[in-house]
């Protein structure tokens, strides 16, 4: 039997079958995983990666089958001791202590592989803050591998997604896992070639300085110049006044500027996009036209200033606004979020056909309707957001990150109704993007966004042809 | 076994009222994370006002809705003026100003109508009500019909309509409700005032029995407190059967076990608190909350 014990690999999962409800997200899943291998688990939205990765960290139990870490099974403990066994995991969507700073965050992960006691901390004995005092170290250590050095004091709450993703990576790291589980590190992160702090510290940020362009980094660079479409796109602009326009928008986050005056239009029909790293203040500016932050410089929606007005009263006026991370009701239905995102529009002839047009777009939602939305996979929730949205029957549809950790299938799936919505309804779109490639597929205009500046400005097919773009933000 | 049946009847109808002072205490709880603590004088309060009405000689069930309209603006009020300035304070601040609350309206009922008790009418017949060989009294029963009314209208409310369904929203999930346009600062306003009309039947419905004083509520709301504790603080629906349960529970335990009698009643309800938070502390219908991540 030595023999054997040596062979049994450090994962073995064994005819997983997990359901939820009727819904059987996975049916008798085996692999194994040795000791020090790579293993990529691939599939699309609601394929179960997701449950599989909380079965195995124990978040879930499942109906059937067998979890044997290092030859143990270890269904029978609770996420906890499975964490103090060597289990290491990043979430999708982030799970990270919003109000502890970062360096916090990565001594909590530290904390799984402590030895001192609750009667030890409480008296704080000497062993114990020397223990603390190496917890820090290591953590230090951590976060200076992983580049993080910068924001270690910074609260967690604030900092843009893909620097999270990294912190939320030291934390799991931070236990010496043997087995480290990585959900979607992928997702919200830009090309890999591209320098890994972008976010984090302005010195090294991705070359797209003043200097490289020709003329200075104006609030409307419409540059580059040289396609005769930029000028007549110019000239139709003078022409219509267009759906929004936002000039000279500045806004904080308690100390910390996010934007230094960034002004932009949204064409009447069109779809605009806002492209940028993380940190580049995309999400801000989005925040800023649908009202949900405080900003100077001026906001006019269909010719009116609209600035300094609350959310709820542009979302009567006819802006839907998709949030980062898709802001779903989890514990409602399919059905009750579609309802929601109804609720403003005055007219009460809202009913069937509402849902119908929605339905057609997203049929998968249709299927789904009574089910809770909690329930749903991060592709489905992602297609509920913008449906919500849609209720409303929108002018103006402002899109967080759409593409956000999700599989490239669903992204050109989601993409492609946006584009259908656009044409159909006539709703102007202004989508907010780090996945440059396909966001300059779909807009008709764009704007690159660097630490809160506009920086470029042009049509996407000369913003694809831009060297410098190419570079920073399409990877080729 | 007919003591029996009549115990679990009267039983359910204190419970009845445990229930629905419970629900109006989960229900603030899940929109603002605030267990407000003058619950049980908001009720006892209102309950002052059916009073003060009838005595002005207004029909019972016209002091009982107009009763109930007052205590929905007083509730919505209070919210709006004195909960909302606290609204981003620690916790602990919050606590403070709901006892604040609490001593207040104690005080200012005392100040009003004195500390002396008085009776206040049931709408029932006096006359028990005989079933087979089980005798009902007629108020045990009627809080009980009223009870399940009130709570029916709170469930359609919140299932079907518009207005329910902006309110669960907001209580879940305030920044995306906002960008489906719901005023959130209302909902939790609305849910402050519908928390008080519920106190108020509660409040109407156990004065006949423990009579009027601006002490009647202390016990109950303790009892409310057991209540919504066994259902769950995060379940609407387990702070209605926890409500039933301590009723008869309490009940039984005081007819059967010798020692405990009527003066040691209370007790129950202080052990179903401890041994809840020892045993499952989320209670029995409280949710773990399942989502993905």
């Amino acid at each position: 039997m030595p023999a054997a014990a040596v062979r049994s690999p450090l994962l073995a999962v064994c005819d997983v079958t997990m359901r939820f409800g009727g819904i059987v997200a996975l049916d008798r899943v085996s692999f194994d995983i040795g000791e020090g291998e790579i293993v990529g688990l691939i599939g699309p939205n609601g394929a179960g990666k997701t449950t599989l990765f909380n079965c195995v960290s124990r978040l879930y139990t499942p109906n059937e089958g067998a979890v044997l870490l290092a030859g143990r099974s270890i269904l029978g403990l609770g996420p906890h001791r499975v964490a103090a066994l060597g289990v290491g995991r990043t979430f999708q969507n982030l799970a990270l202590f919003s109000t502890l700073t970062v360096l916090q965050n990565v001594m909590v992960g530290i904390h799984a592989r402590t030895h001192s006691g609750f009667l030890a901390n409480a008296l704080r004995l000497s062993g114990v803050r020397r223990e603390e005092r190496e917890m820090r170290d290591a953590a230090m250590e951590l976060l200076a591998f992983l580049e993080l050095t910068a924001v270690a004091h910074h609260p967690a709450a604030g900092l843009p997604f893909g620097t999270l993703k990294r912190v939320e990576l030291a934390r799991a790291m931070a236990g010496q896992p043997r087995l480290l589980l990585l959900d979607e590190p992928a997702g919200g992160r830009r090309a890999p070639h591209e320098p890994r702090h972008a976010g984090v510290r302005p010195g090294r940020r991705p070359r797209l300085r003043p200097q490289d362009r020709r003329g200075p980094a104006g609030d409307r660079a419409e540059e580059p110049r040289r396609d005769p479409r930029v000028s007549r796109h110019r000239w139709v602009r003078g022409l219509m006044a267009p759906l929004l326009t936002a000039s000279d928008l500045r806004a904080r986050y308690g100390w910390t500027r996010v934007l230094h005056g960034v002004s932009f239009d949204v064409e009447e029909g069109g779809i605009t996009t806002i492209l940028g790293a993380n940190g580049a203040g995309k999400t801000t500016t989005l925040r800023a036209v649908s009202g949900l932050v405080s900003t100077e410089g001026a906001v006019h929606f269909a010719g009116r200033r609209i600035d300094g007005r609350a959310p709820e009263d542009l979302v009567r006026a006819g802006i839907a606004h998709v949030p980062e991370g898709r802001g779903t009701f989890v514990g409602l239905t399919v059905e009750e979020n579609l309802r929601l995102g109804a609720y403003a529009r005055r007219e009460r002839t809202r009913g069937a056909d509402d849902f119908e047009r929605v339905y057609q777009y997203f049929p998968i939602l249709r299927e789904r309707r009574r089910q809770v939305a909690g329930t749903l996979s991060g592709g489905e929730q992602q297609m509920l957001a913008i449906a919500r949205g849609l209720m409303l029957r929108p002018r103006l549809l402002l899109l967080d990150e759409p593409s956000l950790g999700l599989a490239p299938l669903v992204v050109r799936e989601i993409f492609r109704i946006v584009r259908a919505v656009n044409r159909d309804q006539g709703v102007s779109v202004l989508l907010v993007e780090q996945n440059a490639a396909i966001a300059l597929e779909l807009a008709d205009h764009a704007y690159v966004l660097e630490t809160g500046r506009v920086v470029l400005a042009g049509s996407p097919a000369i913003l694809k042809q831009d060297d410098a773009v190419r570079r920073s933000y399409l990877g080729y | 076994m007919d003591i029996f049946l009549q115990q679990v009847v009267s039983g359910l109808a204190t419970g009845g009222i445990y229930a629905s002072l419970a629900l109006a205490l989960v229900m603030i709880y899940q929109a603002t994370d605030v267990v407000n603590f003058a619950q049980g004088e908001m009720a006892m309060f209102s309950t002052y006002l059916a009073w003060s009405m009838l005595n002005a000689g207004l029909p019972y069930w016209v002091a009982f809705a107009a009763t109930l309209a007052l205590a929905f603006v007083g509730g919505l009020l209070i919210e709006r003026i004195v909960i909302r300035p606290v609204e981003n304070a620690p916790v602990l601040a919050v606590v403070i100003v709901c006892i604040g609350l609490l001593v207040i309206l104690n005080s200012v009922a005392g100040w009003i109508y004195s500390y002396i008790q008085k009776p206040f009418p049931s709408p029932f017949p006096n006359a028990p009500i005989k079933l087979g060989n089980v005798v009902f009294g007629a108020h045990d029963l009627g809080a009980i019909g009223i009870t399940l009314v009130v709570l029916l209208f709170l469930y359609v409310f919140f299932r079907y309509t518009t207005l329910g369904l902006a309110m669960r929203a907001a209580a879940q999930n305030p920044v995306s409700s906002r960008l489906c346009g719901v005023r959130v600062g209302w909902m939790l306003a609305i849910g402050w005032g519908l928390a008080a009309l519920v106190g108020a039947v509660a409040g109407i419905m156990v004065a006949p029995i423990v009579f009027l004083d601006p002490n009647m509520m202390a016990g109950i709301l303790i009892y409310a407190f057991a209540s919504a504790t066994l259902g769950g603080f995060t379940s609407p629906g387990g702070a209605v059967v926890g409500g039933l349960l301590v009723g008869v529970i309490e009940n039984l335990v005081g007819t059967y076990v010798r020692f405990i009698g009527t003066e040691l009643k209370l007790t129950v309800a202080l052990a179903i608190i401890v041994i809840v938070l020892v045993v499952k502390p989320s209670g029995l219908f409280g949710r773990v909350v399942v989502r993905r991540v």
